[in-house]
């Protein structure tokens, strides 16, 4: 009986059944879903540090602490009068008193504003070579109450780490890929070996050694291919599978109109340069190996 | 006529000091049936194995189809060899094909097309007289059986030297004298033929054969004509 086959090749059958190992595959498939989920994941993460830098980088926020509300408006006033005469300043947004309260709801509750007095809060943006010491001084000149909260030196840590993640990830890409090559070369390897006989017959029928080493470039490129199919199919499952459950958290950690889908699709292309290494991995090692017959 | 083999004081060892084959001087005619014969150990499938190139010589020169194997570049011995059939004294069928495919797998290194595969297969199957047992697998056949698949293997694409090692050692005089007429015919229409076989009730089977008698440590002890016993110094 013959087992119908998706690809077929001309030698495929000249030494009967796969002489590779069924393992390999499963081994293949569990390294490539790894991989992708690694890849993955760096994508994110790498996604999730360039958007908070985006968001953070160039936003500072003048806080006036001033128990007397004329003279807290009176500076506030000022400070956003400043701030829109300033070059490197892009944009000025003075926090009105409903903004306020949403912002302190969640730690205050509902009725905060009767007890405790707000602080007055101006969000601006600079430009990248804005000066952040001198816009400082000039706002308390004018406004002695004011402090200035630099959001992109406090979210540096974070991005800092970000990176350091990011970076650990494509480490952990890199080994696997020089895992799954050394599982590949050692998995050609004892194939050629149990089939050292039916080498030697194929080369004294008069085969070719790149002939030989063509048989088993396909049956491994076939197991590879198999392997990161299911395996990149696991990962691109369990992706989905992420991201729908953090989409769907009460306060979502995703939104999913900022989502980018570009990497699953990179993901695609896993299985092929997996069969591109399995089959150059597999032809080197037979020639090596028939050479010395 | 030109030789097909030419052996010219060649030496052969396994192991450096114990010489299997020494100075032999053998010349191998196209057409010509011979039968190689020797006691047990005596270096027959050595001798073999050096027509289809697989040992060379220490000392001494072979020429396969005038070729020196000795300077022949690695990359067209595969040439040389799709020219000659080999039966091994242990087959060395392909357990996981079934006898179709093993019979057809020359024919395959060739990249024949599979229609003439199957006619050309069919047909020597008749030969060999196991039309019926296309489908099954070697390990199934008796050890007779798996024998005439070898040499249909070897024969399958017509060589121009066919070596035989013990091709009948597993047969009853009946079909081994069947497949001795076979290989003879074969002989007569151009293709050389060198068996080597314990069997020396065999010889009288194929007039015109030649018989190498190989002696004590790899001499040639005699090469006769059949019938013409001409003793070698
Ligand atoms: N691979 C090997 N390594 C070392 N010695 C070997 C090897 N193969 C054969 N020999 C030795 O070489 C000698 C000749 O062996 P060979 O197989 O040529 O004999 P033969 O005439 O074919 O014998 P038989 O009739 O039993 O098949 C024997 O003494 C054998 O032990
Ligand atoms: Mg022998």
């Amino acid at each position: 009986m013959k087992k119908p086959q998706l690809f077929t090749f001309p030698d495929q059958n000249l030494l009967g059944e796969a002489p590779l190992s069924k393992t390999l595959s499963w081994l293949v498939a569990l390294m490539v879903a790894l991989m992708a989920l690694a890849l993955l994941f760096a994508v994110a993460v790498h996604q999730r540090a360039v958007f908070l830098h985006g968001q953070l980088a160039d936003r500072l926020t003048v806080q006036i602490i001033e128990a007397d509300p004329a003279s807290r408006d009176r500076q506030k006033d000022t400070a956003v009068a400043i701030l829109q005469t300033l070059p490197s300043v892009k944009s000025v947004h003075a926090l009105s008193q409903q903004e306020l309260e949403k912002l302190v709801e969640p730690w205050l509750g509902p009725d905060a504003e009767s007890e405790i007095t707000l602080p007055a809060l101006v969000d601006f943006t600079i430009l990248p070579h804005g000066n952040r010491q001198l816009i400082a001084e000039k706002i308390h000149r004018v406004a002695p109450s004011a402090s200035l909260d630099d959001h992109g030196s406090s979210g540096a840590a974070l991005l800092a780490f970000l990176d350091l993640v990011t970076g650990l990830l494509w480490g952990v890409i890199f080994s696997i890929a020089i895992a799954t090559i050394a599982i590949i070369a050692l998995a050609v390897r004892s194939a050629v070996n149990s089939c050292q006989d039916k080498i030697i017959l194929l080369s004294l029928l008069g085969a070719e050694r790149s002939r030989i080493a063509g048989l088993f470039r396909y049956k491994t490129g076939y197991a590879v291919l198999k392997g990161s199919i299911v395996g990149s199919g696991i990962a691109v499952l369990s992706a989905i599978l992420c991201i729908r459950l953090l989409v769907a958290l009460p306060t979502p950690i995703l939104h999913s109109d900022n989502i980018n889908f570009l990497p699953l699709f990179f993901i695609a292309f896993l299985p092929m340069v997996a069969v591109i290494i399995g089959v150059m991995t597999a032809h080197i090692i037979v020639l090596r190996m028939v050479e010395k017959k | 006529m030109s030789a097909i083999v030419q052996f010219d004081h060649v030496h052969f060892a396994y192991n450096a000091g114990t010489d299997i084959l020494s100075d032999l001087n053998l010349t191998f005619l196209p057409g010509q049936f011979y039968f190689v014969t020797g006691a047990s150990g005596a270096g027959k499938t050595s001798l073999l194995k050096m027509i289809y190139l697989a040992l060379r010589p220490y000392r001494g020169t072979v020429r396969i189809f005038g070729e020196d194997i000795m300077t022949l570049p690695e990359r067209y011995i595969p040439a040389l060899r799709q020219r000659i059939g080999i039966v091994f004294q242990d087959f060395r069928l392909i357990p996981e094909l079934n006898v179709f495919d093993n019979i057809a797998l020359p024919l395959r290194l060739d990249r024949k097309k599979e229609s003439f595969i199957r006619s050309t297969v069919g047909r020597i199957l008749m030969q060999i007289d196991l039309p019926d047992k296309a489908f099954h697998f070697p390990e199934t056949l008796s050890g007779g059986e798996q024998q005439r698949i070898a040499i249909a293997r070897a024969l399958i694409r017509r060589p121009e030297i066919l070596v035989a090692d013990e091709p009948t050692g597993n047969i009853d005089v009946g079909l081994a004298t069947s497949i001795l007429h076979l290989l003879s015919a074969l002989s007569k229409r151009g293709m050389t033929v060198i068996m080597a076989t314990h069997d020396t009730h065999l010889l009288d089977r194929v007039p015109g054969a030649r018989h190498i008698r190989l002696g004590k440590k790899g001499r040639v002890e005699s090469v006769a004509l059949l019938d013409q016993w001409s003793p070698v110094k």
